[in-house]
């Protein structure tokens, strides 16, 4: 009987999502115009095609941003217990820095970092 | 705190940093110092792993060492220092076929050693946290390896489809471990072992698990990804799939089964009965039909899988034994064969099974260790595939299991008619006009020696069945304490 409650669960959160989805395709108003079907570029005017070929350096900029975003999630939740872990923790962020430092540099000297 | 237990752990990952430090400081023309770094690494682990002291704990319980977690780290290591082997022709630019797009073998070795040190985590862990990572570790640098050939569409696709598949192996994974958790209050194997009790709920999670574990080790129904994965990719890592992956993949069933759910563990060998059964019965029909060799591998490889799991049948520590017996001898023949391939497509660069014609004809040693692997695999005596057969084949007839047997048993002789069909191509079929002896590296030639000599040894000398037995009675006394 306890797993009844889960398969109302399944079922109200599927009707959830449906009923979203429904009731704005049947209530909101479509004036479709060139200005509307213009991929969203910041507000600028789109120049060209969407489909392009990105240079493949975004994507090691973005990983190597990754490297940073990662540690900075680690070491906030560090900070604030610091004086409870003690110099065990401070080990332990060394050594998890290190491991980064180590990537970075790794991708610094294989010229990750020059822009093609 | 004894940390010398997790040395042989801390030198492969030493060696993995080793390995890709060492790649931006060498120059392109002695790249020959990264495979040396990497082999010695692995030998040195090794031996740190057979001298570990066999029995005891870290982290207060978290890393366990015992018999069978030896074992598998043994033989993890082995098939990481044979695939080094094999692959350093290949990622030295010493093949006789170019391949382009290789990528930097610096940073082959390093992905390789991690996944070494995540498998050995795998084995040792005690706590699905500990499980779960050592599991990720293990299996997202293998989704890098398959695409290592940066040029070729095919390796692509493999590394494409292996991340897509293996994430959603994962989630699986995830989300049954988190509901085991959540049921049973506690991240620790045994203690999540001794609180569940059969519900719907914990039923549901552990198939999830299963599942996902599944896809690691090729059960029917979980296998498509193999067959394309192991195509595309380079065959040296085709070949570490192969072997170190379902290794992985039986580590992580033993963690599931023998530390975690042991008490619930007879009422799930139907349901791994008839997973067995499909995943042998599918394996060997499907592998008839293939032209290439490496797909042929895959469903071999599949059709392996379900022997190997018809252990499960009796949990004791006979089951134990011949489970982790036949590991032992499916990485030694399936490395032999494996070797043959990756040698025979670095001289001619030919993947198809009709392209092995006449190969006895030009290089008779060859074709003799890969027939010989061959007909292991196949299970002849007194080869060692028969007595690991023979071993897991009586564990399932003494459990009751008979019709399993005789599934097992007509699915043998189906897949010796496969085998064979490679069999004829190098030893009936006439060679072409002008074909010559091909030449052989040094290191592959002594690779391929040693591997068949091996495959005859392990069927011919009882001392490793021996050393299996008394490394699954440890873990059996460990795990059921």
């Amino acid at each position: 009987m306890e797993y009844f409650f889960i398969l109302v669960f399944i079922a109200l959160s599927a009707a959830f999502v449906a009923g979203g989805l429904i009731a704005s395709r049947l209530v909101a108003p479509r004036r479709p115009g060139d200005v509307k079907n213009s991929p969203y570029e910041c507000g600028e005017q789109p120049i060209g095609r969407t489909w392009i070929q990105f240079n493949v350096g975004y994507y090691l900029f973005a990983l190597l941003f990754l490297v940073f975003d990662v540690e900075a999630a680690f070491l906030y939740p560090w900070a604030v217990i610091v004086r409870e872990v003690g110099l065990v923790g401070l080990i332990e962020v060394g050594i998890f820095i290190l491991v980064l430092i180590a990537g970075l540099l790794y991708a610094w000297k294989k010229g990750a970092l020059e822009w093609l | 705190m004894n940390f010398w237990l997790m040395l042989p752990e801390l030198v492969v990952i030493a060696t993995a940093f080793a390995a890709g430090g060492a790649d931006l400081l060498v120059a392109d023309r002695s790249r020959r110092a990264l495979a040396a770094i990497a082999l010695g690494g692995i030998a040195a682990a090794f031996t740190a792993a057979l001298a570990a002291p066999l029995g005891g704990a870290l982290f207060g319980g978290r890393f366990i060492v015992d018999g069978a977690a030896r074992w598998f780290k043994l033989l993890f290591l082995l098939a990481g220092f044979l695939t080094v082997v094999l692959s350093k022709d290949l990622l030295e630019g010493r093949a006789r076929v170019r391949v382009r797009g290789i990528g930097f073998p610096g940073e082959y070795y390093t992905l390789l050693l991690f996944t070494l040190a995540g498998m050995m985590c795998l084995i040792s862990a005690t706590d699905i946290v500990t499980l779960y990572v050592s599991l990720e570790l293990a299996t997202l640098p293998l989704f890098v390896l398959a695409a290592w050939r940066r040029d070729d569409a095919r390796s692509g696709e493999a590394g494409l489809k292996y991340v897509i598949v293996g994430a959603l192996a994962s989630a699986f994974i995830l989300y049954g471990l988190g509901i085991l958790y959540g049921l049973a209050g506690s991240t620790a194997l045994a203690a999540i072992g001794r609180a569940v009790a059969p519900s719907p709920a914990f039923w549901l999670a552990a198939a999830l698990v299963l599942a996902g574990v599944g896809f690691k080790l090729t059960i029917v129904p979980f296998h498509m990804w193999a067959a394309d994965v192991y195509e595309g990719a380079p065959t040296p890592v085709t070949a570490y799939l192969s072997v170190a992956s379902k290794a992985t993949g039986l580590a992580f069933l033993f963690q599931l089964f023998f530390r975690m759910l042991l008490p619930h563990l007879e009422a799930w060998t139907p349901l791994l009965a008839i997973l067995a059964a499909t995943t042998m019965t599918l394996g060997n029909v499907v592998a008839i039909v293939q032209s290439n060799i490496k797909r042929f591998m895959a469903f071999s490889a599949i059709s392996q899988a379900g022997y190997l799991i018809m252990g499960f049948m009796a949990p004791g520590t006979d089951g134990v034994a011949a489970m982790i017996f036949y590991l032992l001898v499916y990485i030694v023949t399936n490395l032999a064969v494996f070797a043959c391939i990756i040698w025979y497509s670095n001289e001619t660069g030919r993947e198809r099974i009709e392209e092995y014609r006449g190969l006895a004809r030009t290089n008779p040693l060859m074709a003799l260790a890969m027939m010989v692997a061959l007909f292991s695999l196949a299970g002849i005596p007194p080869l060692s595939g028969f007595v690991g057969k023979f071993f897991l084949f009586s564990i399932a007839s003494a459990a009751g299991c008979h019709w399993l047997v005789a599934v097992a048993a007509v699915n043998t002789t189906i897949s010796l008619y496969y085998y064979l069909r490679i069999v004829r191509q190098m030893y009936i079929e006439p060679a072409e006009e002008d074909a010559a002896p091909l030449p052989s590296g040094r290191a592959l030639a002594a690779v391929i020696g040693a591997l068949a000599v091996a495959v005859v040894l392990l069927g011919i000398v009882p001392w490793f069945y021996a050393q299996a037995h008394a490394h699954a009675a440890l873990w059996t006394a460990a795990a059921l304490r």
